[in-house]
């Protein structure tokens, strides 16, 4: 296989291992290299690099917040930083961490995944990187703007983001950033399938493409049809506040209503945006740790379908309470999301049922994924249910829903795959029995932070309030859920160490660590560059086990002759 | 290629049945209309794919491929490394910063993209 | 096993809070469903997950059998969820449509708007109008017992009018009037907050409601109208 390569061309020689490791290409790891990079592992190191600085911002904002919240009365914020703080939280996480972190581990790994040398638009992708790097430094250095950053939610309701409501730069800076960001997925999307429709290598056919790389086509077939609304939406929230437009505004005519459709057209699929990539790498882990192939490979794929459907057409169910919204409607189509979600666990236990599943940190992750996100789904089909909406909606029990699938969900789908990876990216292999103690220490502070939540909710507790009544009786679940934060914290630093660790302990993790069943781990770690020099032959989603059976039957032929 | 046309029919059709029923229960434009684009702009990737890529025989979608077919045909270029992707995104930058801080942010941004733009236009002839 | 569901359903039921009106009453009976389907779901998943990762647990080498589907199966854990979410949206529907009942003639009108940071609850039939003020919440006083109209409105930002006890909230939209009916049935003082973030003092845009029996609230109405 030839591929021209800018001039330089990559030569592939095929079907049996080269006797000799291919050689790295020396060159300066100087900055200057990272800034021109168009490789797309080196793309996707500065994303999940990134990413994983903006989440620590991100978490030290929850930290924030929450130890302002451990007692009733203002400790340690005042309201206005308070009320910027949940909003930056929000918008961080949700644009700057969970979702580039899964654009980010595509990157890296959907080429690979698929036997491909690059993605299609290396440049493209170099283009999404920086413009994401932009809009997250935009967002996050707002906070020294006059005024201080965007205190209007990270949904920036109008009008309350309108010019009257919010008159500093901060929702303009918010504004720009999340414009930056969203331009970024969209190219990135567009890039990635790209490249999944026309990179693979010869026999890897549609119906054979590792269950990551079909739930990364499908998530980015959502940021396609979800983000430009949204792009004009904050477009004309722009024009509503400095050039005179009356978009949103009710006294000049406009719907305040039109705003959250806009933004909840987006907001919604972006939920799935943030959690479709992590049943992907949880979907390709289950198996490998189980020694089974995954359980209903098509159902997976057609369910995975099904919620990007679906989810398109749930948008207003945030909006059950402003009395303007066809409920209903919007009730039985966010009920019926919860099928092709439930599904996705049929498949996940049908993987394990009679396998033999070793619990190394990759698997555990998995495991504390599928029982977090268990009980957030739960609590989604009773949030779908317009009058429990009226009961809950706002208040901390939403809270504790969306964080189940959220930081339960996808942050545990994220380190999963960053356990999973590591030593693919970097050679390197991980401490097991530190990660093993990130894990416990994640779990159980996560759900400290979250499940009373639930009932703070239920007791009226509402949302973004940097303080509360002390006779209330909300105290001691606050307590609690600060001290599980705390905990997390920990955690989240004890994996810090975890990598560092490896760094300066260098010990070599081999090829294939895990005994992987998907392409990444028939190269080196960390691949070269263009990234093979042998591929197996592909016959099935997981053609590296059906090599190594190969070699295992050849082995016993010849132990009976 | 026949699976992702189908994939793009289906997201098309489904919005069309979805909006219509939103339209008929609840007379509500914004999301009728957000319904609307997301039936026509998958249908117009899908009638592409239809069109273009019907005769389009990949060596991937050959169930008996073997690695190495598909040898010599040229995919396109790779390029290495580009100075121009962070100097187009320092632009954009700069150029939405100006609608916040001013004008002249702006100017200098646009300039600085349509110089970059120009930078990766001669690069890929290059 | 039965013993902890007994002891799991006792505590989720508990906290379902009692809704203090009728509408509320209707909707905590609505929650407590869906907390047993979600219970029995979810001990069946969460059985389901545990019981593999601990039966299944490598203890051997030896490659397990090699399943990649089972087509009936598939077929029933798809039917089977798509047969609750009907049944648990046929019981929603028939409840939201209680809830959202008007009647004809409600017994008293009150026109609720809310501001930043406060709320006016203003009784058109009598001309009264109650106001936060800095130092204290303002209380919407209604008759318990009968039906009352809340008319809402806001001229500002979107806020929301939540109380807790009644489970129920719904928005002050500008450009937008909403209206609900309330009932509720004994006397008693609950307390309220805007839902909606509505900017620095969202979290201080807190009121009470008082349900007085009918005698205490026509004396109510008279202090107060011959007050204005
Ligand atoms: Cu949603
Ligand atoms: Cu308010």
């Amino acid at each position: 296989m030839d591929r021209g390569t800018g001039g330089r061309v990559v030569s592939v020689t095929l079907e049996r291992p080269p006797p000799t490791p291919p050689p790295l290409r020396a060159r300066s790891g100087g900055i200057l290299e990272w800034i021109t990079t168009t490789d797309h592992k080196k793309i996707g190191l500065l994303y999940i690099g990134t990413t994983f600085l903006f989440f620590l911002a991100g978490g030290l904002m929850a930290l924030l917040m929450r130890i302002e919240l451990a007692e009733p009365g203002l400790q340690v914020l005042t309201k206005n930083a308070y009320n910027q703080l949940f909003t930056i939280h929000g918008t961080t996480m949700v644009f700057l961490f969970i979702a580039p972190m899964g654009l980010g581990l595509a990157n890296y790994f959907v080429p690979l995944q698929i036997g491909a040398p690059d993605m299609a638009f290396p440049r493209l992708n170099a283009l999404s990187y920086w413009l994401f790097l932009a809009g997250g430094a935009t967002i996050l250095l707002s906070f020294f703007a006059s005024g201080g950053a965007s205190a209007a939610g990270w949904t920036a309701y109008y009008p309350l983001s309108g010019p009257q409501g919010s008159p500093g730069p901060g929702v303009d800076l918010w504004i720009m950033g999340v414009l930056l960001a969203s331009a970024s997925s969209v190219m990135t999307a567009v890039n990635l399938m790209v490249t999944a429709f026309l990179l693979r290598a010869p026999g890897m056919t549609m119906w054979r493409l590792p269950l990551f790389v079909w739930n990364m086509i499908i998530t980015s077939l959502m940021i396609l049809v979800s983000f430009p609304p949204i792009t004009a939406g904050l477009s004309l929230l722009f024009i509503d506040r400095h050039l005179g437009g009356h978009f949103f505004d009710p006294a000049s005519g406009g719907s305040v209503v039109l705003y959250q459709h806009l933004f909840w057209w987006f907001g919604h699929p972006e939920v799935y945006i943030m959690i479709l990539p992590f049943f992907g790498i949880v979907t390709d882990i289950i198996p490998v740790f189980s020694r089974k192939p995954v359980f209903g490979y098509l159902g997976f794929v057609f369910a995975s379908l099904a919620i990007a459907g679906l989810s398109m057409s749930v948008w207003a169910h945030h909006m059950f309470t402003t009395g303007a919204v066809l409920n209903p409607f919007f009730s039985m189509m966010s009920f019926l999301i919860a099928v092709p979600t439930g599904i996705k666990f049929f498949n996940w236990i049908g993987t394990m049922w009679g396998g033999q599943i070793r619990f190394d940190t990759p698997m555990l992750w998995c495991l504390g994924f599928m029982l977090n996100f268990l009980l957030g789904g739960i609590t989604g089909v009773m949030v779908a249910s317009p009058p429990i909406d009226f009961a809950v909606h706002d208040t901390y029990f939403v809270v504790a829903h969306f964080h189940y699938v959220l930081a339960g969900g996808s942050l545990f789908g994220i380190f999963a795959g960053l356990y999973y990876w590591f030593p693919k990216m970097t050679g390197f292999r991980l401490s097991e029995r530190t990660g093993k103690a990130v894990f416990v220490l994640v779990f159980v502070g996560f759900n400290l932070s979250f499940f009373g939540m639930h009932l703070l909710g239920l007791r009226g507790m509402q949302r973004r309030i940097a303080d509360y009544p002390a006779d209330v009786g909300w105290t001691w679940l606050n307590q609690i859920a600060t001290l599980g934060t705390v905990i997390m914290g920990i955690g989240v630093v004890l994996f810090a160490w975890n990598v560092l660790e490896a760094f300066r302990g260098r010990r070599p993790a081999g090829d294939d660590p895990w005994e992987g069943y998907t392409l990444e781990w028939s190269t080196t770690s960390p691949p070269p560059e263009h990234n093979f020099t042998w591929l197996p032959p592909i016959r099935s989603e997981r053609p590296l086990f059906d090599w190594r059976q190969r070699d295992k039957d050849m082995g016993a032929e010849e132990v009976r002759k | 290629m026949r699976t992702a046309t189908k994939m793009f029919a289906f997201s098309a059709f489904f919005s069309l049945g979805v909006g219509t029923i939103y339209w008929l229960l609840s007379h509500e434009r914004a999301g009728a209309v957000l319904l609307l684009f997301m039936f026509l702009a998958p249908l117009f990737i899908a009638c592409y794919l239809l069109l273009r890529a019907r005769r389009l025989r990949l060596p991937e979608d050959d169930a008996e491929g073997r690695p190495g077919e598909g040898a010599g045909v040229d995919i396109g270029r790779f390029h290495a490394a580009s100075l121009w992707p962070f100097v187009t995104a320092l632009g954009a930058s700069l150029a939405v910063l100006g609608a916040v801080y001013g004008r002249w942010l702006a100017l200098a941004g646009g300039t600085v993209m349509a110089a970059a733009v120009v930078g990766l236009m001669r690069e890929s002839r290059g | 096993m039965r013993r902890w569901a007994a002891v799991g359903l006792v505590g989720l039921s508990a906290c379902a809070p009692e809704g203090a009106s009728s509408q509320g009453q209707d909707i905590s009976d609505l929650y407590r469903v869906f907390v047993y389907v979600a219970i029995g779901v979810g001990a069946i998943v969460y059985g389901l997950i545990l019981w593999s990762a601990i039966r299944y647990r490598r203890r051997s080498d030896a490659l397990p059998k090699q399943t990649r589907a089972n087509v009936p199966l598939e077929i029933v854990y798809t039917a089977l969820p798509i047969l609750i979410v009907l049944g648990l949206f046929v019981l929603t529907f028939r409840v939201e449509r209680d809830v959202d009942r008007v009647a004809s003639e409600p017994a008293l009108v009150v026109n609720v708007s809310g501001f930043q940071w406060g709320w006016r609850f203003e009784y058109p039939e009598s001309g009264i109008s109650v106001v936060s003020t800095p130092s204290e919440y303002p209380t919407l006083v209604v008759p318990a017992g009968e039906t009352v109209r809340i008319n809402l409105s806001s001229n500002d930002v979107i806020h929301s009018f939540y109380v807790p006890d009644f489970l129920f909230k719904r928005d002050t939209v500008p450009g937008q009037p909403n209206r609900f009916d309330l009932l509720i049935p004994e006397p008693g003082r609950f307390r309220g907050a805007c839902a909606e973030f509505c900017g620095v003092d969202h979290g201080e845009m807190n009121f009470w409601v008082d349900a007085l029996p009918a005698t205490e609230f026509d004396a109510w109405i008279e202090e107060r109208a011959g007050a204005s």
